[in-house]
């Protein structure tokens, strides 16, 4: 991956790309890269939706090689729904085609001056940008299939729906799967608006006549690998639970654990959680010829995804996250699969994040538009925001938007993006996570690491009140190392009870690039990212009040436990202390 | 009320939603849950140790199986690993705990006297899967309302696949035993395979 395309959307003329050499980003990928670019060229003071943003879509280290699981793709900017920096990332097809393509990451770049939506079609050849007015309002899915009949079936596409395209700051951009179905999303953060205002609707790639990656070592690369899928394999998450329900293996223990976020956040416990859960769902599946087990991408062994069907055993959508089955399930008190799974589709077709979503229904719900547990009406408001109406734009611009249109006080946000399926007062160390974060409310920023990376600059004691910012600290640094690599962030549960299993992958990294790097360097890339992304965000206006969970989650007690949100400030404080 | 049915093999994944739910069982309560799960239910202490991951008492995670006391109307939850921060916090001892410490059980062995008790017990996951069938041979309390929800569901399969359904010892169709009213009963179910 040696090169960049650079497309000024806003050139004289018309838009224009160059193909430049990766330069003094040499050696990034995927996170890296992605916070690199937008943390030294775009003004933090910037309009997102304005020229002088970037969107940058960058492959990972290791995509486009044949290391297992590294085909996740990472989509940075300035993020419109939290006015900070933004990276988020979809698995799908797109990341191991673009790196085999050499493409180190595309920057999109300007503003068209024309009006126009364009279409960018990459392969071997080079690029071609053409307005397409036609494919303006479509759905990602008849968008695909419009560009499959255009460009052929071996392509993949990037694309946003309608709700990228009316610059809506819950949209996201799809990434097409192995069955080219504009299912994989890269969702949070309103990225698909920030693709909308440079005037890109889809760009396609086609990686026909390119091969696979070649390393330096491939021998030391395969042996690497082995041992790698060998521990994910035998990992009773990586190998067994993930394939068998999905994530939504999650929701019963986290419902029992009191910490499901139930009807706007207002409970920790949901009754119709069995109704809803990963046990539910792929029984259903199994029963209607879907499938529960599933791989997004080429590569995968986890295979955590699924299909699901409708009752006559019809296509509906990818089997739902345990993020969406939540959203649109127990946060909006909605207790029917068959309903969940619509929205997740209506989601994916206007091009819209689920969390995002389901968070912004139930806040609409508090604030009396629906009731809880009223599917048909969840699938009404949806379907407002894919027409664009007047309340479709209120509600697409996300849950503190609505909020505040509204005057609703709970609204769950950090830094204005919603929060994911676990509530904080019941696990407070995730609430460090979510409220000091770079990217706002986030699930993902803090995953499981390896032990020998915690005890790498000295031993943390867990049972200390600091150790929990020390925690979450170790955490979101680990996240940001995996995020550049471009492997799916699963991995992280098999690294983390087997060291043999991140040495494999530490061990891939050096065979792909002839390198030597150690657990250090892996927690050194990961500060970095962070450093790169805090630093941002501070020029871009941000201070220590940005990282606060909302008031009412220090002062309402969350029922069965009846607890509150613990976490001095001061300690929330710390987690950038290294 | 005692409900016994043998069904087809394929048939017993239906039932396991009731387990999901939470059945109880009559036992000795008053004893650590390591002890309960162990010497009560006759579950190996490997599989206790090994897959048995994530473990909730009264919606309380539990780290010390040996602490952790089962009393009479408790409530025990059984998990496999989990994935993400959120599994990897939840682990039974896991490294992780003081993340979620207002929730951790702080229950402690007493020298409380065991005797006979009811326990409220959810299965999920891999133990749903690798246990459900187990209980469900032996005997479980759910409610008779959600069995009939099940059946009904599933009307078509039952009909095929549901070889005998005793009620009490007494024979009785799949018919009459799907147009049931159950009321608010608690029904011991027994499932079996042909």
């Amino acid at each position: 991956m040696d090169k960049i395309l650079r497309i000024n959307m806003g050139a004289e003329g018309g838009p224009k790309v160059s193909a430049v050499p990766v330069g003094e980003y040499a050696g990034l990928g995927g996170r890296a890269m992605t916070s690199s670019i937008i943390s030294k060229e775009v003004p933090p003071l910037c309009h997102p939706l304005g020229e002088d943003n970037k969107l940058v879509i960058a492959p990972g280290l290791l995509s486009g090689t044949n290391a297992s699981q590294s085909g996740r793709i990472s989509v940075g900017c300035k993020s419109p729904l939290t006015g900070g920096i933004k990276e988020s990332n979809s698995g799908g097809q797109p990341s191991q085609m673009l790196a085999r393509l050499g493409i180190a990451a595309i920057v999109l770049e300007g503003k068209p001056k024309d009006g126009n939506f364009y279409k960018i079609f990459i392969n071997k050849d080079g690029v071609k940008i053409t307005p397409d007015n036609g494919l303006c309002m479509l759905g990602n899915y008849d968008l695909v299939e419009k560009m499959k009949k255009e460009y052929g079936d071996k392509i993949a596409c990037i694309s946003i729906g309608p709700a990228g395209e009316m610059k809506m700051s819950a949209a996201s951009i799809a990434f097409t799967d192995m069955e080219q179905r504009p299912t994989r999303h890269a969702g949070r953060g309103g990225s698909g608006a920030v693709m909308g205002s440079k005037g890109v609707k889809v760009i396609v790639v086609d990686d026909t006549g390119v091969t696979a990656r070649v390393a330096k070592d491939p021998e030391a690369l395969r042996k690497a690998n082995k041992s790698f899928v060998d521990g994910l394999r035998k990992h009773p998450v990586t190998g067994e639970g993930l394939p068998t329900f999905g994530t939504n293996i999650l929701a019963n223990v986290i419902n029992e654990a009191g910490g499901y976020p139930t009807h706007n956040f207002q409970w920790g416990r949901f009754i119709g959680t069995s109704k809803i859960s990963g046990e539910t769902q792929a029984e259903t599946e199994k029963a209607r010829g879907g499938n529960p087990t599933h791989g997004c991408h080429r590569g995968c062994v986890i295979q955590c995804s699924g299909i699901y069907t409708d009752k006559d055993g019809h296509f509906l959508t990818k089997q739902p996250e345990y993020e969406t089955v939540w959203a649109h399930g127990a946060n909006c008190g909605i207790d029917n699969l068959d309903a969940i799974a619509m929205l997740d589709r209506l989601d994916d077709d206007f091009g819209l994040d689920t969390i995002e979503m389901g968070a912004t229904v139930a806040v609409a719900m508090e604030a009396g538009l629906a009731k809880f547990g009223d599917a048909e009406a969840a699938i009404r408001l949806v379907k407002e925001v894919g027409k664009g109406t007047d309340l479709g734009r209120i509600l697409g611009n996300g849950a503190a938007v609505t909020g505040k249109v509204f005057g609703i006080e709970r609204v769950p946000v950090v830094k204005g993006q919603a929060m994911p399926a676990y509530d904080p007062r019941a696990v407070q160390g995730i609430g460090v996570t979510y409220a000091t974060s770079t990217m706002g409310a986030d699930h993902t920023a803090g995953y499981a690491v390896a032990t020998n990376i915690l005890k790498v600059g000295g031993y943390v004691d867990p049972l200390k009140p600091e150790g929990q910012a020390d925690l979450s600290r170790n955490l979101q640094i680990a996240t940001a190392a995996v995020d550049s690599t471009g492997m799916c962030l699963f991995i992280a549960f098999a690294v983390l009870d087997q060291p043999d299993t991140f040495q494999a992958l530490i061990d891939m990294l050096n065979a792909f690039y002839g390198l030597k790097l150690t657990a250090d360097d892996v927690v050194a890339l990961g500060k970095n990212v962070l450093k790169m992304e805090r630093d941002f965000n501070t020029r871009a206006g941000f201070t220590k009040e940005q990282d606060r969970l909302p008031e009412y989650f220090k002062k309402e007690p969350l029922p069965p436990h009846n607890v509150t949100f613990q976490v001095k400030d001061e300690d929330l404080d710390k987690v950038y202390n290294w | 009320m005692k409900v016994s049915l043998t069904v087809e093999a394929g048939l017993v994944p239906t039932f396991l939603s009731l387990l999901q739910e939470g059945f109880r069982i009559q036992g000795n309560v008053g004893s650590s849950v390591r002890s309960f799960l162990c010497e009560q239910l006759g579950i190996s202490p490997e599989y206790v140790e090994k897959r048995i991951q994530t473990i909730f008492l009264n919606g309380s995670a539990v780290d010390d199986v040996e602490k952790a006391v089962v009393s009479d109307g408790a409530t025990l939850s059984l998990s496999a690993a989990l994935p993400g921060l959120a599994g990897a916090v939840l682990r039974k001892g896991g490294y992780y705990a003081a993340m979620r410490e207002e929730i951790s059980c702080k229950g402690e062995a007493s020298s409380a006297s065991v005797k006979s008790g009811k326990v409220l017990m959810k299965l999920f996951n891999m133990p749903l899967q690798e246990l459900g069938p187990v209980f469900l041979e032996r005997g479980v309390w759910v409610r008779g309302e959600r069995l009939g929800d099940i059946l009904r569901a599933h009307a078509d399969a039952f009909q095929a696949g549901c070889r005998s359904a005793l009620i009490d010892g007494r024979e009785i169709t799949f018919k009459d035993l799907l147009n049931r009213d159950w009321q608010t009963e608690d029904v011991l179910l027994k499932v079996k395979t042909n």
